[in-house]
C-alpha cells in the first residue's frame, strides 16, 4: 500500500502558528481518512517556516465497497391505514431511486422506520484524496489568516506550492491557484529552486531537502540548536531558564537550516540592569543571553541564524552592531533614569491620567497608600509590612515615567526592583512594587511577599471599585478593563492569606477614596459585591464543586472569601456522608414551614404544647450554643454533623407527628419561631441547604440572588 | 554605494520591473504609505505598480542629531505592486541583489510582523525582513485600506534606506553616510535634525497646532463633500502631521489620543470613499489601459 506525502509550501508562516497547525493537520487527516474508509498506518508531520508536511504510511489503494442505510419516514407516516404508500414514502423512494415496494423497515429507538440499503462503490484513493487534501488544508485555523487572491480563500500566509503524492503518483487538484505536483523548494536563499520528489517516501523527502539546505523536521532542528547553544556557552555559563525554552521553541520555527554564532558586546554595557539587557536581546532580536554561575549576565550572546556555519564572521559582525545600537539606547535611557530615580517621577505622575474620571496616577498612588493601611488592619499584617507597603504604594507607578519602561513596556513593575534598590529603598519595597501587578496571567503566580500581597490587593480593589463607580461594567464578552481577571486575582490573593475578612467594608473604604462627587454612586459597592459573588461562584465550579453546593454555600454569605471556601469544602465532604439527606431534609423543612412567618419575639417554653416540640426546644437551648461555637471556630463539618445528630431524628419525628399550623395563634407563632431558630442556626452560618437539588431536575446555571 | 546611488539603483530596478517612478509627495507625512500613490491607489480594481522615495517625518523619533541611529525624518523607499504577484518574495530578494547585497553571504530572515495604521484604517499581514538581525524592510500584503477590503490584494515593500546604506557602507553612524559626490548625510541633515528636534519637542506652538488641527479637519470635510478628492486628501495629511507634532510635544493625553486618531481615520475614510466613487465614475481608466476591460 502506498504512502501519502503532502506538503503545503508557503511564504514564511509565523513561528507560533506552526505547532498548532500541524496538530490540526494530523487530526483532520485521521478523521477524513477514517470517514472515507481508507485504512492507513502512522501519521507523521514536519514543518519549517516555509512548509507544513503531512506523511501517512500505507494508505489503502482504494476504498472498499460498502453499504449504507438511508433512513426515510417512519412506517406510520409512510403507509396509510390500507397499507398504501403515502406521499412521504413516494417522495423518499423517488429521491433514493427505488420503487416504493422496495422500501425496507427497521426498528430504531424512535420507532419503526423505512430505509433503503445503498451500495457504495469504492473509489480509488487518489481520487478521494484529491478532495480530502484541499479540505484539510482549508480547515486549519490560524490566530490570523490573510487573503492574497481574488478567490479570497484564507491561509496564514500565501501558499506558493503544493506537493501531493500517493506512492509515486501525483494526487491532482488545484488550490489557491496552485496546481498540485511533485515539486518542493530548497532554501530560498542558500539553495533556491525546485526539487522533484519521485515518491512519497518520508526519508527520501527529508534527505532531498537536507541536500538543499532545509532540515524539515522541527524536532531535529530543535535538538541541533540546543546542542550548538550548549557547546557555544561552554566555559561562560548558561542561557537563563526563564528565556531558554521559550526562545528555543520560537527560534526553531524561524529557521530551516540553523546554526549558532557566538557574539559579544562591549563590557561597558554590563552596567545596564540585566533585565533590561535581556529584554533588549530577547524581545525583538531573539538573541540568547548567557548567564555566569554568579547569576549575572556575561558580555556574550548567541544568534541562531538560518544558514550553515560558513560566513559566521559577517553574521556576527552584523548582529553585534544591531545589539550595540539597542544597548546604546538602553544605556542612554538607564542613565537618564538614574538622574530622577523613582522618587523624582512622583510629582510627574500628577500629569498622567489614569482612567478618565479617576484622576491621575498620582491620585491613584495616594489611594493605594490609604487602602494598603486599611488592608493591613483587616488582614492583620504587622506594622513593618504596612509601612513597606505604604512606601511601595507611593512609588509603584513612578516607573511609568521612566525612559526604560517607555522603551520596554514589558519591564513595567519589574524594573522597580532595580530602581528602588538603587535609590536606597529596602529590597522589600522593590519586591512589593514588582509584585503588585501579579498575577500577570489568569493562573499566574501570586505575590509572594507580605507587602506585595497588600499592595497587589489594593491595586485590584481600586481598579475594580473605580470602574464600578463610573459604571464601566463588563458585559457579555466585553471586559475592556479586565475586571473579571482582576476580580479572580483578588479572590485568589485573599484566599491565599487564609484570613477571615469582610469585603464590603473594604470596598466602601476604597470607594470613599475615589474622586468626588462623580464616583459616589451608592450602588457601586453592592454591584461590585454581586459581581465578586458571581466570580466566586464560577471559581467554585471551576474547582469541581456541584452547582447546588456552591449556591447553598453562597446562601450563607460570600463577603468573607476564606469562610465561604471553608464552608463549601465542608459541604463537599458532608455531601458524601450517609447522613447528608437527613441533614438537607431537616434544614429544608424547617426553612419551608417557617418562611413568611412573622419575625421577632423570643421562644417561650411555656407555650410548648407537644412533647416533641419541647424536646426540640430543649435541644436548641442545650446544644445550640455548642453548634454555634463550632461554627465560630470555622469547624463547619463538625458543626454540621453535630447539628444533624442533635436535630435530625427528632425533627423527622416531629414533622411526621406534629401538626404545626394549629389554630391557637400564640402556640403556632411560638412553634414557627422555634423552627425558624433551628433553621437559622444552620442556614445563617453554614449554608442554605434549600438550594440542594435532590431530584433529577437540572441545576440552575448561574448564581442568581 | 552612496545614498543617492542607492535611491537611483532601487528606482531603476523597480522601474524596469514595470513600476511607475513617482516623486515624493510634497507634504509632511509619517510614512510612505500616506503618499496617495499608495493610500488611494491601493484601493479599487485598477492594476498599479509604483516606486518612490518618501521623506518620512516622525517628530517623536528626533534626537537632536545626536543619536547615531535615530532621526526625526528618515527616508523610506516605497514599492507597491497590485495585484500581488505569485513571486512576490523572489522579486524582493532580486532587488537586494541589485543594490549589491550578497544575500547568500548574510542571514536574511522574514519575521512575522502584522502591520496596522490606525490613522489610515489600514491593516496588512507580512514580515519585517532582517539582514543579520537588522530590520531593513517591511514586506506587507495589504488586507484593508481606509476600512475597505483590498481587492485585488497588493503587496507593499518599505525599505529603510538609512539602515540599508549603513550596511552597504559599513558605517556605525548614519550621519557619516556618504550621500553623494563627497557630501555626507551629516553635512546635509545634522543641523536640520537639531532644529526640527528643538521645534518638535520645545518650540512648537501647541495652541496653534490644536487650532490648525480643527481647521484642517473642517476643510477636509468641506472639500470631500464637494468631490475635490485630492485637495481633501491633502488636509488629511496635514491633520495627521499636526497630530504627530502634538504627540511629540506630549500635548495629547492618553484618553484623547485614541479619539484624535479616530478623527483622522474618519477623514481618511471619507476621502477614500470619494476616491473609490470617482474612479468608478471615470470607468477605472487604468483597468482599460491594461486591456483588462
Amino acid at each position: 500500500m502506498p504512502d501519502l506525502l503532502y506538503e503545503i509550501g508557503a511564504e514564511e508562516i509565523p513561528a507560533g502558528y506552526i505547532a498548532p497547525a500541524l496538530e490540526q493537520l494530523a487530526a483532520s487527516a485521521a478523521r477524513e481518512l477514517g470517514e472515507a474508509r481508507l485504512t492507513h498506518g502512522a501519521i507523521r508531520t514536519a514543518a519549517t517556516p516555509r512548509r507544513l508536511t503531512l506523511h501517512v504510511a500505507g494508505v489503502a489503494d482504494r476504498q472498499p465497497d460498502a453499504e449504507e442505510d438511508a433512513l426515510g419516514p417512519s412506517v406510520k407516516a409512510a403507509f396509510d391505514a390500507q397499507g398504501a404508500p403515502t406521499k412521504a414514502a413516494l417522495g423518499f423512494a423517488r429521491a433514493q431511486g427505488v420503487e416504493p415496494a422496495q422500501l425496507l423497515r427497521k426498528m430504531t429507538p424512535r420507532g419503526e422506520y423505512c430505509y433503503v440499503r445503498k451500495r457504495l462503490q469504492g473509489r480509488p484513493a487518489a481520487e478521494v484524496l484529491a478532495e480530502i487534501l484541499p479540505r484539510i488544508t482549508l480547515a486549519i485555523g490560524f490566530p490570523k489568516s490573510m487573503v492574497w487572491l481574488p478567490e479570497r480563500k484564507p491561509f496564514a500566509r500565501p501558499v506558493r506550492s503544493l506537493l501531493a503524492l500517493l506512492g509515486d503518483a501525483v494526487i491532482p487538484f488545484t488550490l489557491f491557484g496552485v496546481v498540485s505536483g511533485r515539486r518542493t523548494e530548497g532554501h530560498p536563499i542558500l539553495s533556491p529552486g525546485p526539487i522533484e520528489i519521485p515518491r512519497a517516501d518520508l526519508t527520501a523527502y527529508r534527505e532531498a531537502l537536507r541536500a538543499r539546505c532545509v532540515i524539515v523536521d522541527g524536532v531535529e532542528r530543535k535538538a541541533l540548536i540546543r546542542r550548538e547553544i550548549e557547546s557555544a556557552c561552554a566555559g561562560l555559563g548558561r542561557v537563563p531558564d526563564d528565556v531558554f525554552e521559550r526562545l528555543l521553541d520560537e527560534v526553531t520555527n524561524l529557521v530551516q537550516y540553523p546554526s549558532v554564532t557566538r557574539c559579544a558586546f562591549h563590557a561597558e554595557f554590563l552596567d545596564v540592569p540585566d533585565m533590561v539587557t535581556k529584554a533588549a536581546m530577547t524581545e525583538h532580536q531573539r538573541y540568547f543571553p548567557i548567564e555566569g554561575p554568579d547569576g549575572r549576565l556575561r558580555a556574550h550572546f548567541l544568534v541562531v541564524s538560518d544558514r550553515g556555519p560558513e560566513q559566521a564572521g559577517l553574521i556576527r559582525h552584523g548582529n553585534e552592531k544591531v545589539l550595540h545600537a539597542r544597548l546604546s539606547d538602553a544605556q542612554f535611557f538607564d542613565r537618564k533614569d538614574r538622574d530622577l530615580n523613582l522618587s523624582g517621577h512622583i510629582e510627574g505622575l500628577r500629569g498622567v491620567a489614569f482612567l478618565k474620571g479617576l484622576g491621575s496616577y498620582y491620585d491613584k498612588t495616594q489611594r493605594l497608600a490609604a487602602l494598603v493601611d486599611a488592608l493591613a488592619e483587616a488582614l492583620g499584617a504587622d506594622a513593618g509590612t504596612a509601612a513597606t507597603a505604604r512606601q511601595a504604594a507611593a512609588l509603584c507607578k513612578a516607573d511609568l515615567l521612566t525612559e526604560i519602561v517607555g522603551e520596554f513596556p514589558a519591564l513595567q513593575g519589574e524594573i522597580s526592583r532595580v530602581y528602588a534598590a538603587r535609590e536606597g529603598h529596602p529590597e522589600a519595597v522593590g519586591t512589593a512594587i514588582a509584585e503588585h501587578y501579579m498575577p500577570r496571567a489568569a493562573d499566574g503566580a501570586l505575590p509572594a511577599s507580605p507587602a506585595g500581597t497588600l499592595l497587589s490587593l489594593a491595586e485590584k480593589l481600586d481598579n475594580m471599585i473605580g470602574c464600578f463607580a463610573l459604571g464601566l461594567l463588563p458585559s457579555g464578552s466585553q471586559d475592556p478593563y479586565a475586571l473579571r481577571r482582576q476580580s479572580q486575582a483578588a479572590l485568589r490573593i485573599i484566599e491565599r492569606t487564609g484570613r477571615r475578612v469582610a469585603l464590603k467594608p473594604l470596598l466602601r473604604r476604597a470607594q470613599a477614596l475615589l474622586p468626588k462627587p462623580h464616583c459616589d454612586a451608592p450602588e457601586a459597592v453592592d454591584r461590585l459585591a454581586d459581581f465578586l459573588r458571581d466570580r466566586l461562584f464560577q471559581t467554585a465550579l471551576d474547582r469541581g464543586a456541584p452547582h447546588d453546593l456552591a449556591r447553598a454555600a453562597l446562601g450563607a454569605g460570600h463577603d468573607d472569601i476564606c469562610d465561604f471556601l471553608a464552608r463549601l469544602d465542608a459541604l463537599r465532604g458532608l455531601s458524601q456522608d450517609a447522613g447528608w439527606p437527613e441533614l438537607v431534609a431537616a434544614v429544608e423543612r424547617t426553612g419551608n414551614i417557617s418562611r413568611g412567618a412573622p419575625e421577632g419575639g423570643a421562644i417561650d417554653p411555656a407555650l410548648f404544647a407537644e412533647p416533641l416540640e419541647r424536646d426540640l426546644g430543649e435541644r436548641l437551648a442545650r446544644r445550640g450554643r455548642e453548634i454555634e461555637d463550632l461554627e465560630t471556630q470555622g469547624r463547619y463539618a463538625e458543626a454540621s454533623r453535630l447539628y444533624a445528630q442533635v436535630f435530625g431524628p427528632t425533627l423527622h419525628e416531629f414533622f411526621s407527628k406534629v401538626f404545626v399550623n394549629v389554630d391557637d395563634a400564640p402556640v403556632r407563632a411560638n412553634r414557627l419561631r422555634l423552627l425558624r431558630e433551628i433553621n437559622r442556626l444552620y442556614t445563617a452560618r453554614i449554608a442554605d441547604l434549600s438550594q440542594i437539588v435532590t431530584g433529577t431536575q437540572s441545576p440552575p446555571r448561574d448564581a442568581g440572588s | 554605494m552612496d545614498f543617492q546611488s542607492l535611491i537611483l539603483t532601487l528606482t531603476r530596478h523597480w522601474a524596469d520591473y514595470g513600476c511607475v517612478a513617482l516623486l515624493p509627495y510634497d507634504m509632511e507625512k509619517g510614512a510612505g504609505t500616506f503618499n496617495p500613490g499608495t493610500f488611494l491607489r491601493a484601493l479599487g480594481p485598477e492594476p498599479w505598480k509604483t516606486i518612490y522615495v518618501e521623506p518620512s517625518r516622525r517628530p517623536a523619533d528626533g534626537r537632536y542629531g545626536e543619536n547615531p541611529f535615530r532621526v526625526g525624518m528618515h527616508h523610506q523607499m516605497q514599492v507597491l505592486v497590485k495585484p500581488a504577484p505569485a513571486d512576490a518574495q523572489k522579486i524582493y530578494l532580486d532587488s537586494l541583489k541589485a543594490i549589491g547585497i550578497d544575500i547568500a553571504a548574510h542571514d536574511v530572515r522574514f519575521i512575522e510582523d502584522d502591520w496596522e495604521s490606525p490613522t489610515l484604517g489600514a491593516t496588512g499581514l507580512g514580515w519585517q525582513v532582517w539582514l543579520d538581525g537588522l530590520e531593513i524592510t517591511q514586506y506587507t500584503y495589504f488586507q484593508q485600506v481606509a476600512g475597505f477590503a483590498c481587492d485585488p490584494i497588493c503587496v507593499e515593500y518599505t525599505y529603510g534606506l538609512e539602515r540599508i546604506a549603513m550596511v552597504l557602507q559599513g558605517k556605525d553612524n548614519l550621519f557619516d553616510l556618504e550621500w553623494g559626490n563627497g557630501v555626507t548625510y551629516g553635512d546635509l541633515r545634522r543641523r536640520e535634525e537639531f532644529e526640527t528636534s528643538r521645534y518638535n519637542f520645545e518650540a512648537a506652538d501647541v495652541a496653534m497646532l490644536h487650532r490648525l488641527f480643527e481647521t484642517y479637519e473642517k476643510e477636509c470635510l468641506r472639500l470631500a463633500e464637494m468631490g475635490l478628492v485630492m485637495p481633501a486628501y491633502d488636509y488629511v495629511m496635514k491633520c495627521s502631521h499636526a497630530f504627530n507634532l502634538l504627540d511629540a510635544r506630549r500635548a495629547i493625553s492618553v484618553s484623547e489620543r485614541t479619539a484624535t486618531i479616530g478623527r483622522v481615520r474618519r477623514l481618511a475614510r471619507r476621502v477614500a470613499e470619494a476616491w473609490v466613487r470617482q474612479r468608478e465614475e471615470m470607468g477605472h481608466p487604468l483597468l482599460k489601459k491594461a486591456g483588462v476591460v
